[in-house]
C-alpha cells in the first residue's frame, strides 16, 4: 500500500511539474509573443524621458536600437536576443553583433495589451525602464546632423 | 516745432525712409520736446494721427471702440480739439472681436486710436496739443510704406527657360517633376547651373556644391501641412497662378458668404485670400502698373505647388496632393500706392489673430549704417530707439510673436521673419533687427554673402540670396504677369535677387519645420522653435576668404572683401534637414556615474556656433531623480560634465548669435538660442555606447 501510495505520489509530482513547465513555457512564449515589436522608451527611473530611444524585437530573436544622439543622429545597434524563464519572470538577455552582451539581463513584462515594457535590471532591480509602442524610425536615410551638409571650402 | 525727423518704412528691402533718428533722440533725450510725442511729422498722412491712450481712459474710450463711424473719444481735452480742428472720425488701430478681445487687451493694444481731422490742420500743432493731455501716452505721427528701388537692385525678368540648351540635369536629386526645378540652386546646389559671368567682375568664385538650404533630404521626412500658415506681407500674392493656386490659404466662410459682410465676425470683410491694407478692402491685387512681383516671388519661394509638373518648387509647397502649407496674402503695397503705419500694423494683428504660423516680411528700413545717405533717411540702429520711434510696430509684432498659430498648432505663438536689408551695411536694418525677430542676411551661389546684403549686429542667420553676377545666380520663382516683367505669353516665372529672396528661404524652412512637427504631434513656444531654427545651421565661415570687384554700366566701382564679413553672418546657413531632425526629438547622452564627458556643443547648435557667444548652462532635473549633474567651464565650444549619481536630467545651454550684447544697448540685442539634451547616468553602461 505504502509502494503504491508513494508511485502515486511520484506521479502526481511529475505530472504537477509537467503541468508548471508546460505553463511557464506557454507563459513565456505568450510574453515573447507580445515583447515582438518596436517599444520606444517613455520612462527611466521613473522619470518621465523626452528622447527618442527606440527598441524592435522580431520574432526570430534579432533586435535593434535606434537612439537619437549627439548631433542629432541616430545610433544604430544590431544584436541577437534570447527570452529565458527564471522562476515565475521572464528574462531577456542579449548580444550586440560586435560581440558585446548587453550591460545587464532583464526581467521583463509587458501587459496583455502590449501597451507598455517594463524592462528591470536584473542586476540592480530598482533600475527600471518603460517603454511604449512606436514606430521605428527611418534609421538609414541620412547621415545626420554633424554631416547632414557634405560642403568643403574650395 | 516740426522735426525733421520721419520715419517711412521702406521697403523690399530695396527701400529707405526719411528719418533723423539721431536728432530726435538727442531731443528726446534733452527733453526738448515733448516726450510723448516719437517720431517727426515731415512726409506724414495729413489730417492723421496715431495716439496711444493711457490705461486710466479705457473705460471712457470702450464706447467709441465699439461704435461705429465715432468721431469722439469721450476724453474731454481730446475732443475739444478734435471739436477746434474739424475731427471727424476716431477708431481704434487694432480690430476687436469677441475671439480676440483678451489677447488684444492684454497686449495694451486696444489703446491705441487713429485721429482724423481736417488736412489744413497743422498736424504739429495738433501733435502738440495732444501730447499735452494727461491721458495721452504718446502721439504718432502716420506715415507710409514707400517704394524706392535700389539702384543696383536686379528687377524680376522673365527668363524663357525652356529654351536653355542645358536643361538636362541627370543627376539632380530633387524628388519632384517640377519642370524649372533644375535652377533652384538655392534649394539644390550641384555646382554646375550658376555659372560664373566672368566679365568684368574680379576674383569671383565658382558655384559650391552644397550652397543652398539641404531641402532636398529633408523632403523625405515632410514636404509641408496644409495646416501651417505663412502670411506674405509684401505686395499681392497672384493667388490664381497655375504653380501657388492650391496652396493660397482660403479663409471659406467668407468665400461662402455675402459680399461686403464680414462672415466669420473677424473685423473683416470679404477677406478671402487675406486682406488688402493698402486698400482696405478684401480684393488681392498683384498686376497693377509700377507693381514688382515681389509677393508672388517670394509666395513662391515658400510653397510654390510640388510635384505638378510645371514651374518651380516650394520648400513646403507639399507633394501635389494639395499639402502644402498656406499661403495667406496680406497686401502692404499695390501698385503706386502704399499702407500707412497703421494699416501695415493691422496687417500683422490680422495674421496672428486668423492663424498665421509665419510673418513672412521682406522689408525694412534703411540700415542704420547705410553709406552715403543722409542721416535722415536712415532706420534706428537699436532696439531702444526701434521701440521709442516705431513703438506702434514693435507692438504689432510682439502681438504677433505672442499670439500667432493656432491652438492645436505645433507652435505656441508665431515666428516673425524678416529680411537683413540690401544697404550692404554692416548694421542689420530694422524691423529685421529688432530682437524677437529673425533676421535673414545672403549669400550668392560661391556661398560668400551676397554683394548687397546687410550683416553684422542683428543678423541671425543666412541663406541664399541670388546674385546677378551669376549667370541664373538670382532666385527663380513664381511672378505675376506684370507688363514690363513677364512678356505676354511667356511663363510667369522670373529671377530675382535680395535678401528679400533669403527671407523666404527661412520662412519656408520653418513652415516645413512647423509640418513636420505637426505631422510628429509636437508642439513648442513660440522662443523655443526659433532656437531649433537658429541652430539647423552650417558655418558660412570657411568661405569668408578673398573678395570681388566689379563695376556697373555707369562706370561706377565696387569691390568687397569677404574677411570684412566673419563673425557677421549670424549662426551661419540655414539647413532645412537640421531643422527637421531637431524636431524629431531630444537627443540623449548616456553617461556612467562618477565620469567626466567632454561635450561638443556644435553637435546641438550647427557648425555656425565659432561666430556666437556662450551665455549659460542650465540643468533640471525630478527632485527624486536628479543625476546631479555638474557642468564644468565653457571653452572653445566645449562643455564637460558629470553625474554623481544615477539618475535623469537635461541640460539647457544658451549661447547668443546676431552680434553685440545683452548689456550694451547701442547695437541690435543678440539673439538667444537654447538647446537641451538629456543626459541619462548609469552605473554601468554599455561599451559600445548602446541603450541596454
Amino acid at each position: 500500500m505504502n509502494k503504491m501510495k508513494k508511485y502515486l505520489l511520484c506521479i502526481l509530482g511529475m505530472l504537477s511539474a509537467l503541468v508548471s513547465i508546460t505553463s511557464c513555457q506557454e507563459t513565456n512564449e505568450i510574453e515573447k509573443l507580445y515583447l515582438t515589436r518596436c517599444w520606444q522608451l517613455s520612462s527611466v527611473y521613473g522619470t518621465a524621458a523626452d528622447v527618442n530611444l527606440y527598441v524592435d524585437f522580431d520574432e526570430d530573436g534579432e533586435f535593434v536600437i535606434c537612439q537619437l544622439t549627439d548631433g542629432y543622429t541616430y545610433a544604430v545597434f544590431k544584436g541577437t536576443y534570447t527570452t529565458t524563464v527564471d522562476g515565475d519572470k521572464s528574462v531577456l538577455s542579449g548580444v550586440y553583433d560586435d560581440g558585446t552582451p548587453w550591460v545587464s539581463d532583464y526581467t521583463y513584462v509587458v501587459d496583455s495589451t502590449r501597451r507598455e515594457l517594463i524592462l528591470e535590471s536584473v542586476d540592480s532591480p530598482s533600475v527600471t525602464s518603460v517603454y511604449v509602442p512606436a514606430e521605428m524610425p527611418d534609421y538609414t536615410r541620412g547621415v545626420g546632423f554633424a554631416s547632414a551638409n557634405i560642403v568643403k571650402p574650395l | 516745432m516740426k522735426r525733421v525727423f520721419n520715419i517711412i518704412f521702406a521697403t523690399l528691402l530695396l527701400s529707405a525712409c526719411t528719418a533723423d533718428l539721431e536728432e530726435q533722440r538727442v531731443s528726446v533725450a534733452n527733453g526738448s520736446i515733448n516726450d510723448k510725442i516719437v517720431n517727426g511729422s515731415e512726409g506724414s498722412v495729413e489730417g492723421s494721427l496715431l495716439v496711444r491712450f493711457e490705461t486710466s481712459a479705457e473705460s471712457r474710450l470702450a464706447e467709441c471702440a465699439t461704435r461705429s463711424g465715432a468721431t469722439r473719444t469721450g476724453i474731454g481735452g481730446v475732443d475739444a480739439l478734435l471739436d477746434e480742428v474739424g475731427g471727424y472720425s476716431v477708431e481704434p488701430v487694432f480690430v476687436v472681436t469677441e475671439r480676440n478681445r483678451e489677447k488684444v487687451y492684454a497686449a495694451g493694444l486696444h489703446l491705441w486710436y487713429e485721429l482724423h481731422f481736417d488736412k489744413t490742420s497743422d498736424v504739429d500743432a495738433v501733435a502738440a496739443k495732444l501730447a499735452g493731455e494727461a491721458e495721452v501716452n504718446r502721439v504718432q505721427f502716420v506715415h507710409r510704406v514707400y517704394r524706392v528701388d535700389s539702384p543696383k537692385a536686379v528687377g524680376c525678368s522673365e527668363v524663357e527657360l525652356s529654351a536653355d540648351t542645358r536643361a538636362t540635369n541627370t543627376t539632380d536629386r530633387i524628388p519632384f517633376n517640377d519642370v524649372y526645378s533644375r535652377y533652384q540652386w538655392g534649394f539644390n546646389n550641384l555646382g554646375i547651373r550658376s555659372e560664373v559671368k566672368k566679365k568684368s567682375v574680379e576674383g569671383q568664385e565658382s558655384s559650391v556644391v552644397g550652397a543652398d538650404i539641404n531641402v532636398v533630404p529633408a523632403w523625405k521626412l515632410c514636404k509641408g501641412d496644409p495646416s501651417i500658415v505663412v502670411a506674405i506681407v509684401d505686395e499681392g500674392v497672384m493667388n490664381t497662378h497655375e504653380d501657388l493656386a492650391a496652396n493660397i490659404w482660403v479663409n471659406y466662410a467668407e468665400l461662402s458668404g455675402k459680399t461686403g459682410v464680414d462672415d466669420d465676425g473677424n473685423g473683416y470683410k470679404d477677406d478671402i485670400y487675406g486682406f488688402n491694407f493698402c486698400h482696405m478692402n478684401g480684393t488681392i491685387s498683384w498686376d497693377k502698373k509700377r507693381d514688382q512681383g515681389h509677393g508672388t516671388h517670394v509666395a513662391g519661394i515658400v510653397a510654390a505647388v510640388n510635384n505638378n509638373g510645371i514651374g518651380v518648387c516650394g520648400i513646403a509647397g507639399g507633394s501635389g496632393n494639395s499639402d502644402g502649407v498656406r499661403l495667406m496674402s496680406l497686401q502692404i503695397f499695390s501698385g503706386s500706392d502704399n499702407a500707412t503705419t497703421s494699416n501695415v500694423v493691422r496687417a500683422m494683428q490680422y495674421a496672428a489673430d486668423n492663424g498665421a504660423h509665419v510673418l513672412q516680411c521682406s522689408w525694412g528700413y534703411l540700415s542704420a549704417e547705410t553709406e552715403g545717405v543722409s542721416s535722415i533717411n536712415l532706420g534706428p540702429a537699436n532696439d531702444r530707439s526701434y521701440k521709442q520711434l516705431c513703438g506702434l510696430e514693435a507692438n504689432a509684432i510682439d502681438y504677433f510673436i505672442k499670439n500667432g498659430g493656432t491652438a492645436d498648432g505645433p507652435i505656441d505663438g508665431g515666428l516673425a521673419i524678416f529680411a537683413a536689408g540690401n544697404d550692404e551695411a554692416p548694421l542689420t536694418c530694422y524691423p529685421a533687427a529688432y530682437e524677437p525677430c529673425v533676421a535673414v542676411a545672403a549669400f550668392n551661389p560661391s556661398l560668400r554673402p551676397a554683394y548687397y546684403t546687410d550683416y553684422g549686429p542683428g543678423t541671425d542667420i543666412c541663406a541664399p540670396g541670388g546674385e546677378s553676377l551669376y549667370d541664373y545666380g538670382d532666385i527663380l520663382s513664381t511672378v505675376p504677369p506684370v507688363e514690363g516683367l513677364v512678356a505676354k505669353g511667356t511663363k510667369c516665372y522670373g529671377l530675382q535677387q535680395g535678401t528679400s529672396q533669403a527671407c523666404p528661404h527661412v520662412s519656408g524652412v520653418a513652415a516645413l519645420g512647423l509640418s513636420y512637427a505637426k505631422q510628429l504631434g509636437k508642439r513648442y513656444t513660440a522662443k523655443e522653435f526659433r532656437s531649433l531654427l537658429l541652430s539647423a545651421t552650417n558655418d558660412i565661415e570657411p568661405y569668408l576668404t578673398g573678395g570681388i570687384a566689379f563695376s556697373d554700366i555707369y562706370g561706377n566701382y565696387y569691390s568687397y572683401n569677404y574677411e570684412d564679413y566673419k563673425g557677421k553672418m549670424g549662426a551661419g546657413y540655414i539647413d532645412a534637414y537640421k531643422l527637421l531632425l531637431q524636431v524629431e526629438g531630444t537627443p540623449f547622452k548616456v553617461v556612467k556615474v562618477g565620469e567626466e564627458v567632454e561635450v561638443d556643443l556644435s553637435l546641438y547648435f550647427g557648425d555656425g556656433l565659432a561666430n556666437a557667444q556662450f551665455l549659460r548652462t542650465e540643468i533640471s532635473a525630478d527632485e527624486n531623480t536628479d543625476a546631479e549633474v555638474s557642468v564644468g567651464e565653457y571653452s572653445d565650444g566645449k562643455i564637460k560634465l558629470s553625474c554623481a549619481k544615477r539618475g535623469v536630467a537635461t541640460i539647457s545651454v544658451t549661447m547668443l548669435v546676431g552680434g553685440g550684447s545683452l548689456s550694451d544697448g547701442t547695437k541690435p540685442y543678440p539673439t538667444e538660442v537654447t538647446r537641451k539634451f538629456v543626459v541619462i547616468a548609469k552605473e554601468r553602461a554599455s561599451a559600445n555606447g548602446g541603450w541596454l
